[in-house]
C-alpha cells in the first residue's frame, strides 16, 4: 500500500479514528494490526520475517539484560545480530556474493559459473533489521532496559508509517512513546498534515516529474549528448531527494497525527556547503545509526589509539557500508568509495580552505562570504549529482559511459529537444524553485516543523498552493517510492 | 477558536483562488492533445453516422493514412485508427461501436502487426487497467491527458452514476494530472475530423522489446484473447458480407532492421494463413513488410501528411483493389 494510493486514503483516517476511539491499553493492538495489514498488502508471507525478527530480539534482549557474565551477554547478542544480519544477508546479498565470486574468479582466469537464486527482497528489510539491531545493541551497551511488553515491542519493529523506508528509529526514543497516553490534538493534526502535504508535493509534483526525464536518460544513456547527461544526473539527484525525503515527511506527518514524534531524516541537504555537512543532513537516521553503532564498534576505546589514519579508515568503511546498505551491486560499492574519498578529502583539505578563504579576503565582506558559501553549495550539489550516477546506473560500465559522456561533452540526443520534455522541465524548474524557497526559510530550523517559520497568515496560503500544485501538476500513477527497493 | 476560523477561511479562499487561476490558464491555453481529441471526436462522429465503404482500424501509426485510396470505385473511407489501440480488443471494440450506429462497411482494413495480438485489452497500457475491458467512458477518459475538470464538465459523465464512480476511480488510479494545461499539441500534429486522419507525434524513442524477456515473450505471440477478439470480428464480418484485410502498413527502416532479426513471425504467419483458410472470401492477409525512409515520418514512427497520402495511394489502395477483384466484390 503506497502513501499516495486510494487505499491509503481510506486506510490512514480509519486507523486514526480507531486509534483514538480505543482505550489506551489496547491502542498498541490497533496500531500493530494496522501495521501488519499495511505490510502484508505487499507480500503477506514476508510478515513472518518481521515476526521472527521481533520475537528473537525481544527474548534475546531480555537474556542479554539478565545475563550475569559477559560471555553470555555476547552469545545472546550474537543470536540477535546473526538473525537480523543473516536475514538481510540472505535476502539482499546472496546473489551479489555469488556474482562477486564469479567476477573475482574470472579475474584469476577461472571460468566458474556460480548459481543464481530467485530471491525477492522483502520490502523494508534494510530498515527494520537496523532498527531491531539498534535495540539489541542498546540493551547490550546498557543504554536502556528491555521492553517488557511484547506487543509494544512488536509495534516498535513494525510501526507502519516508517516501516518500509524509515526513518530508522531508536528504541530509546520511540518505544517510550507507545506507553504514553496520546490525546488527539488539533495542532498536531495541522502540523502532521502540513508535512504530509509537503511530502506529496515533493513526491508527485517534483520527484515523479524528474523521474519521467531521468528514467528516459538512464534507459538509454549512450544516445544522449554530454549536456543532456549532465541534466540527467542533476534530475536524478532532484528525484532521489524529493522522493526519499517525501516518504520521510509523510511518515513523520502520519506519526505526528497519531501522537508520535519520529526523528528528523533530512535537513535541507542541498544547502550543505561541503560533503561532510551534506551527509549530516541527508538520511540522518541512517548516518547517525552508523555513527552510534558501527563507528562505536570500530573505534578503539583508548583515545591514544585513535589516529587520523584510523579515523579516515573508519570513515571509509562506514561509507562502503552506506553504499552496500543501499544495494547489492558493485555500483553501490563505488558509490560508497566515491563518498568516502570526498568526505575524507574534504576533512583533510578543510583547514587549508579556511586559511585560503581568509587570505583571499572572502571573509572581509558579507557579500563575499555569501558568494563563497553559494559557490560551495553549488560545488557540493554537483559533486553529489555526479555521485548519483553510481547510485542509478545499472552497472559500473554504464557509470563509466555516463562519465565519459559528461566529460567528453559528446554529441547525441538532447533531452530538451522534445516539446513535452521542455514543458515538463519548465514545470519542474518552477516547482523545484518553490521548494528551494521554502527550504531556504526553513534551513536553520527543524524540517519537521517547517511551516512554523512562516507568519501564521501565510501558512494556509502556502499549504493551499501546494495542494493546488499537487492537484494540477501531480504525476499520479502510483509510482513506488525509490527507497522501497532497498 | 476565532483565529482557527480566520485561517480556515484564508485556506479555503486561497485554495479556490489558485484553482480559479489554474482553470483560467488552462482554458486560455491549447490544452487538448491530439490524442484526447481523437477518441472523443471519433466516437461522437460514429454516433452521428458515417456509413463508410472502407474502415481502417489501427493505432497511432495508422492514424496518418489518408482516406484517398485513389482506386477506380472511389469508395467512402473513414479512418477509425486511434492512438494507444495497443491490442485487438480496443480495435474490435471501436468497430463494434461503429456497427451500433452505422451500416456494415464493405471492407475493414485491420492495420496491425503481431504485437497487436498480444494479451492486451486496454486502450492504454497501465498496470491498473491492463486486464479490464474498455467501455465508451474508457475511450473518452482513460487517457492521462484528460483531467478531472474535463470529465466533470461533460454531460455524458453525469448520465450514468455507476459508471461515473468507476471513471472517477479509474482516473484516480491512472497516471496524469487532474487539471491539465501543460501539454500543447506538438508542432506538426494535425487532426482531420471529417476523415478521421491525424498526424500524431509522440517524440518517443524507438523501443524494441526482446522476445527472450518475459515482456517480450508476451508481446510477440498470438494470445488467446487476441485470437478471440479477432475471430469475433471475422464472424461479424462474415455475417454482414464485409471483407477483412489484415494489412501491415509500411514500417520505418529502424523497425525493419529489428523485425528482420527477430524471427518471431513464423507462428504469426501460420496463424493468419489458417484463419484465411477458415474464412475464405472474408479474410485477406497482406503482411509483407515494406520499409519507408525516415523522411516519411513525423517522429520516430508516425507518418507525416505527405507520407500518409503516399501510403494510401501506393500501398493500401492497390491491395484493396486486388482483394475486391479476387472475391468479385465491389463498392456499388
Amino acid at each position: 500500500m503506497l502513501f499516495h494510493s486510494l487505499e491509503f486514503l481510506v486506510f490512514f483516517p480509519t486507523v486514526v479514528v480507531l486509534f483514538f476511539a480505543t482505550p489506551h491499553a489496547w491502542r498498541w493492538a490497533v496500531l500493530l494490526l494496522a501495521s501488519y495489514g499495511f505490510y502484508m498488502s505487499w507480500q503477506p508471507e514476508y510478515a513472518l520475517l518481521l515476526l521472527v525478527s521481533t520475537v528473537v530480539d525481544f527474548y534475546a534482549a531480555k537474556r542479554i539484560h539478565a545475563a550475569e557474565t559477559m560471555v553470555k551477554r555476547r552469545l545472546w547478542l550474537a543470536l540477535s545480530l546473526s538473525t537480523n544480519l543473516g536475514m538481510l544477508a540472505y535476502y539482499k546479498y546472496t546473489n551479489f556474493a555469488f556474482r562477486a565470486f564469479d567476477d573475482v574468479s574470472e579475474l584469476f582466469g577461472f571460468d566458474y559459473d556460480a548459481p543464481r537464486f530467485d530471491i525477492i527482497l522483502p520490502i523494508g528489510i534494510s530498515f527494520y533489521t537496523f532498527q531491531t539491531i539498534s535495540y539489541s545493541l542498546d540493551i547490550f551497551w546498557k543504554r536502556r532496559k528491555p521492553e517488557p511488553h511484547l506487543g509494544r515491542f512488536a509495534l516498535y519493529v513494525s510501526f507502519f508509517p516508517q516501516l518500509v523506508a524509515g526513518p530508522i528509529e531508536r528504541s530509546t526514543k520511540l518505544l517510550p512513546q507507545f506507553s504514553k497516553v496520546q490525546t488527539f490534538s488539533y495542532n498536531r493534526l495541522l502540523s502532521g498534515s502540513s508535512l504530509i502535504v509537503l511530502g506529496f508535493f515533493k513526491k508527485l509534483v517534483i520527484g515523479d516529474r524528474a523521474a519521467l526525464l531521468a528514467d528516459d536518460f538512464y534507459a538509454n544513456p549512450e544516445a544522449y549528448s554530454g549536456g543532456s547527461a549532465l541534466i540527467g544526473c542533476v534530475l536524478f539527484a532532484i528525484q532521489i531527494y524529493c522522493d526519499f525525503s517525501a516518504y520521510s515527511d509523510i511518515a513523520i506527518g502520519c506519526a505526528k497525527i497519531l501522537g508520535f514524534d519520529l526523528m528528523e531524516n533530512f535537513r535541507t541537504p542541498y544547502f550543505a556547503k561541503s560533503m561532510p555537512e551534506l551527509w549530516r543532513r541527508w538520511h540522518i537516521s541512517l548516518s547517525t545509526w552508523l555513527r552510534d553503532y558501527l563507528m562505536k564498534a570500530l573505534t578503539p576505546n583508548d583515545r591514544k589509539k585513535r589516529t587520523r589514519l584510523l579515523s579516515n579508515l573508519t570513515v571509509t568503511i562506514i561509507f562502503i557500508a552506506v553504499g552496500v546498505w543501499h544495494g547489492a551491486e558493485w555500483t553501490f560499492v563505488a558509490f560508497g568509495f566515491y563518498h568516502a574519498f570526498l568526505v575524507v578529502g574534504c576533512t583533510l583539505v578543510s583547514p587549508y580552505m579556511i586559511r585560503f578563504r581568509k587570505a583571499a579576503g572572502f571573509e572581509s565582506a558579507p557579500w563575499l562570504r555569501r558568494s563563497w558559501a553559494f559557490s560551495a553549495m553549488g560545488v557540493t550539489f554537483m559533486l553529489w549529482s555526479l555521485g548519483s550516477v553510481f547510485f542509478r546506473a545499472q552497472t559500473i560500465e554504464e557509470s563509466y559511459l555516463i562519465f565519459w559522456k559528461l566529460f567528453s561533452w559528446a554529441d547525441g540526443i538532447n533531452i530538451y529537444d522534445s516539446l513535452s520534455n521542455q514543458v515538463e522541465l519548465v514545470i519542474l524548474v518552477i516547482s523545484y524553485a518553490f521548494l528551494i524557497s521554502i527550504e531556504y526559510f526553513t534551513r536553520l530550523g527543524d524540517s519537521r516543523t517547517w511551516l512554523e517559520v512562516f507568519r501564521p497568515i501565510y501558512r494556509p496560503v502556502i499549504v493551499a498552493f501546494m495542494i493546488f500544485a499537487i492537484h494540477a501538476f501531480g504525476e499520479f500513477g502510483a509510482e513506488p517510492f525509490y527507497y522501497f527497493q532497498f | 477558536m476565532r483565529s482557527r476560523i480566520k485561517y480556515g477561511v484564508v485556506f479555503v479562499a486561497a485554495l479556490i483562488f489558485f484553482h480559479i487561476i489554474g482553470y483560467a490558464l488552462r482554458t486560455i491555453s491549447e490544452n487538448r492533445t491530439l490524442e484526447t481529441r481523437v477518441y472523443r471526436d471519433k466516437l461522437q462522429k460514429i454516433e452521428k453516422g458515417i456509413d463508410a465503404d472502407v474502415i481502417i482500424l489501427g493505432d497511432s501509426r495508422s492514424l496518418g493514412i489518408s482516406t484517398d485510396l485513389d482506386i477506380s470505385q472511389q469508395p467512402e473511407v473513414y479512418n477509425l485508427s486511434a492512438p494507444g489501440m495497443a491490442g485487438t480488443y480496443p480495435m474490435v471494440y471501436i468497430y463494434e461501436k461503429y456497427l451500433d450506429s452505422n451500416t456494415a462497411p464493405k471492407v475493414v482494413v485491420f492495420s496491425a502487426d503481431l504485437s497487436h495480438f498480444k494479451n492486451e485489452r486496454a486502450v492504454f497500457k497501465s498496470e491498473k487497467n491492463e486486464v479490464s475491458y474498455p467501455t465508451m467512458y474508457d475511450l473518452f477518459y482513460a487517457s492521462r491527458y484528460y483531467s478531472l475538470s474535463d470529465i466533470l464538465s461533460d454531460h455524458i459523465f453525469w448520465a450514468d452514476p455507476v459508471l461515473a464512480v468507476k471513471i472517477l476511480y479509474k482516473k484516480a488510479s491512472l497516471k496524469g494530472s487532474y487539471i491539465h494545461f501543460k501539454r500543447a499539441i506538438p508542432e506538426g500534429q494535425f487532426y482531420d475530423d471529417e476523415h478521421g486522419v491525424g498526424f500524431f507525434r509522440k517524440d518517443r524513442r524507438w523501443e524494441w522489446t526482446d522476445r527472450n524477456t518475459e515482456e517480450g515473450s508476451k508481446q510477440f505471440a498470438v494470445s488467446p484473447s487476441g485470437d478471440k477478439d479477432f475471430t469475433r470480428l471475422l464472424e461479424s464480418a462474415k455475417a454482414t458480407d464485409t471483407k477483412v484485410l489484415v494489412w501491415l502498413p509500411p514500417l520505418p527502416s529502424k523497425f525493419m532492421e529489428v523485425r528482420d532479426k527477430a524471427d518471431v513471425y513464423t507462428e504469426y504467419e501460420a496463424y493468419l494463413s489458417e484463419l484465411q483458410r477458415l474464412y475464405p472470401g472474408t479474410l485477406r492477409v497482406s503482411t509483407e513488410p515494406i520499409s519507408v525512409p525516415d523522411d516519411w515520418l513525423i517522429d520516430w514512427q508516425h507518418y507525416n501528411r505527405w507520407a500518409g497520402e503516399r501510403v494510401s495511394k501506393e500501398f493500401l489502395g492497390p491491395v484493396i483493389q486486388e482483394f475486391l477483384n479476387e472475391v468479385e466484390g465491389s463498392f456499388n
